[in-house]
């Protein structure tokens, strides 16, 4: 058993042998654990490894399971979320460091299966898409492509990886009858839960058009969202009079959130005054628009295009 | 529609669905729709077999009947999350959109070239399917769907389902990104792009601007009239070296040629591509709007929808057309046009295609 390949990917198969092999049980220490693991991740605290003796090793692989089953107890999308997030950071840390044979046992196990030529990797389409980022370079429609595998480099072949380990650490079995020590662990875990931040939108149907109405939602149930995405949402928002606060603590609900970037692009959105984008830009990005047949999403409520300071009443800043 | 004909209507639905030959792979984890007034009026149905199935339509047959995309554990349950999702197979919706009732079936010639188009370039050649893996069918009315049933596809989720619809509708596209620059000496940048042996959309591109240069040469510069300089752009292409076109701003010039590419009919916004719960109709059962068969096609070179989809109806119907329709292409011969008020005898398969259409009364 690999017990440091364990510590470095708690989420693998390596990390279930051990914890077999020391007869791992969920008492109240271990869920101690599970719930400072989780902590560090919510507070963005979550790095590389600091353990030198077995016993600390042991026991940090003891709490990462310990947190994934107190995930499946509370199941709240939004810590899962937070915490799938950060344990895919925290892998591909290691990544770079990685031998191609590690690589390649990790991709199996993940599902992202990558097959190493000179320049680069291939990887089969459907796993490219299910791991491929948002981000619009990653768009299969400007991949290279070959019967059926698309091609990465290095770099990518890391971030889709790193894709992988977010969705596997994020999928829970929900667990249905935990032990008492589950259970308790679970309230204390609720006690800090952050409440879901929804600042006052309209939210009755039609209010806003239904791209918008569809990112909302995604937000509300914590999801991640694209770049181009929280660009779109946060001119538009701020287009509807929201202020620069109100976005940032509905922004809070993404499971990634850094309050100081956040901020920053916000910030920065407001004082450069961007113009609502059309809706062939918006769809090129690949936001849906279910049976919306607008041209603009101005169009929507007669939001006049003059700035974000613009409000009703209230002159453009010049 | 008059009683005469609804119950007509019912008896040659009835009769067919009794021998018919519905293609649905794994028909025990699938949730079933069905419906009269609209395509679905009622869902969450769910049969142990296709002999059940057929046994149930037989005996009830709806004018619309579909099954899930999906394959579920326990496909009769609901909400949906009670179903237990297992996969689904990934299904593209292809038709023509069109206001006018008529017009469109005199032009389903374009959607099928579509259709093909998106089976050869996209599926077989830049997803690297097989034939066996799809399943083509004639939507009953104006379009077609492709099933793709490759067992790889079938766990994506509805993100990846849409990047799919949009790699096909070129959503994204960046064609100034396939290019890059690299510096022989000081001052001099070779441009690298695409070659057209390539998948994808860089092949794609690199084959239609050859095919522009050939075919409209002054469409992208007046240079390429002459030959010597067509011949030594077409030759860098196909190196992958785009640097040999003797005008400055090629790039720009190309984008019209990069506009082209997508695939256009592709229907993203119904989102029956995205919609890993969707009800599609079931191949090889009758679409109520027409009477046509949703016929699964085995040679998309040969079909023509409005001769080889028909019901097997012989004989002829006595009907009394309700408004005005234009002449129109059926079982090879053309039919109408004919007036509102006509009294007409009409083969049967069109009696039913006008009456499902509302536009005439069963007479006799």
């Amino acid at each position: 058993m690999d017990v440091e390949f364990a510590v470095r990917y708690p989420f693998s198969s390596e990390a279930r042998k051990v914890l077999q092999d020391i007869e791992a049980s969920w008492n109240e220490p271990a869920m101690e654990l599970g719930i400072e693991r989780i902590k560090k991740a919510l507070g963005n605290k979550l790095g590389r490894s600091t353990a030198m003796h077995r016993e600390e090793q042991l026991e940090e692989i003891v709490a990462y399971a310990a947190a994934r089953l107190l995930l499946g107890h509370v199941r709240n999308r939004f810590i899962t979320n937070t915490f799938a997030v950060a344990e895919a950071k925290r892998a591909s840390q290691y990544f770079h460091q990685e031998k191609e044979g590690t690589l390649e046992v990790l991709g199996e196990e993940l599902g992202c299966v990558a097959h190493r030529e000179e320049t680069g990797y291939w990887i089969a389409l459907p796993q490219y898409v299910r791991f491929a980022p948002g981000a619009p370079p990653y768009k299969l429609v400007n991949r290279r492509l070959q019967q059926g595998k698309v091609f990465v480099n290095r770099h990518e072949r890391l971030r889709l990886l790193e894709e992988a380990v977010r969705l596997h650490v994020g999928r829970l079995k929900p667990v249905l009858d935990p032990p008492p020590s589950v259970k308790k662990a679970g309230e204390q875990l609720k006690k800090i839960i952050p409440p879901a931040e929804t600042p006052s939108i309209a939210f009755q149907t039609g209010s806003h058009p239904p791209c918008i109405q569809q990112l909302l939602e995604d937000l509300k149930r914590h999801e991640n969202l694209p770049h181009h995405a929280r660009w779109y949402l946060a001119v538009y928002l701020l287009h509807t009079g929201m202020v620069v606060e109100q976005l940032i603590s509905l922004y809070s609900n993404l499971p990634d959130f850094n309050e100081k970037i956040t901020r920053y692009q916000i910030e920065h959105a407001q004082k450069k005054g961007y113009s609502i984008p059309t809706c062939a830009t918006v769809k090129s990005w690949g936001i849906s628009c279910p049976g919306c047949r607008r041209k603009s999403p101005l169009q929507w409520q007669g939001l006049r295009q003059g700035g974000t300071h613009e409000r009703k009443g209230k002159k453009p800043d010049s | 529609m008059n009683e005469k004909a609804k119950n007509q209507i019912v008896k040659i639905f009835s009769r067919y669905y009794a021998q018919a030959r519905l293609e649905i792979l794994q028909p025990a984890q699938r949730e079933f729709g069905m419906g009269n007034i609209k395509k679905i009026d009622h869902r969450h149905m769910a049969f142990p077999g296709l002999k059940e199935l057929q046994a149930y339509l037989a005996n009830n047959p709806p004018l619309f009947v579909s099954h899930s995309t999906a394959y579920y554990r326990y496909p009769e349950a609901t909400p949906i999350e009670k179903k237990e999702w297992l996969g689904a197979d990934v299904v593209f919706d292809l038709d023509l959109h069109a206001e006018e009732k008529f017009g469109i079936y005199r032009r389903l010639d374009s959607v099928k070239q579509d259709t093909l188009r998106l089976m050869e370039e996209f599926l077989l050649r830049d997803f690297g399917l097989e034939k066996k893996d799809l399943l083509v069918v004639f939507s009953g009315n104006r379009g077609y769907h492709v099933h793709i049933r490759h067992k790889d596809f079938l766990p994506i989720g509805s993100n990846e389902r849409k990047e799919l619809v949009d790699y096909i509708r070129g959503l994204g596209l960046n064609y100034e990104g396939f290019f890059t620059r690299e510096e022989i000496k000081r001052g001099m940048v070779k441009l690298l792009g695409p070659r057209p042996t390539e998948d994808g959309y860089r092949g794609r591109f690199a084959r239609a601007v050859i095919r522009q240069v050939e075919e409209k040469p002054t469409s992208i510069a007046r240079i390429f009239a002459k030959p010597e300089p067509r011949d030594r752009f077409i030759g860098g292409i196909r190196e992958g070296n785009w640097s040999k076109a003797p005008v400055k701003d090629i790039m720009p010039r190309l984008k019209p040629i990069a506009d082209q590419l997508p695939l256009q009919s592709v229907n993203a916004d119904a989102g029956v591509t995205q919609d890993i719960s969707k009800l599609i109709r079931i191949p090889n059962s009758i679409h109520g709007e027409t009477g046509c068969i949703a016929q699964v096609v085995d040679n998309m070179e040969k079909f023509e929808p409005l001769r080889d989809a028909l019901l097997p109806l012989k004989g002829v119907a006595t009907v009394r057309f309700t408004e005005d329709i234009p002449a129109l292409e059926f079982a090879n011969e053309t039919l109408g046009p004919f007036k509102s008020g006509e009294k007409k005898d009409v083969p049967r398969p069109y009696a039913l295609f006008v009456l499902l259409k509302g536009s005439a009364d069963l007479e006799e």
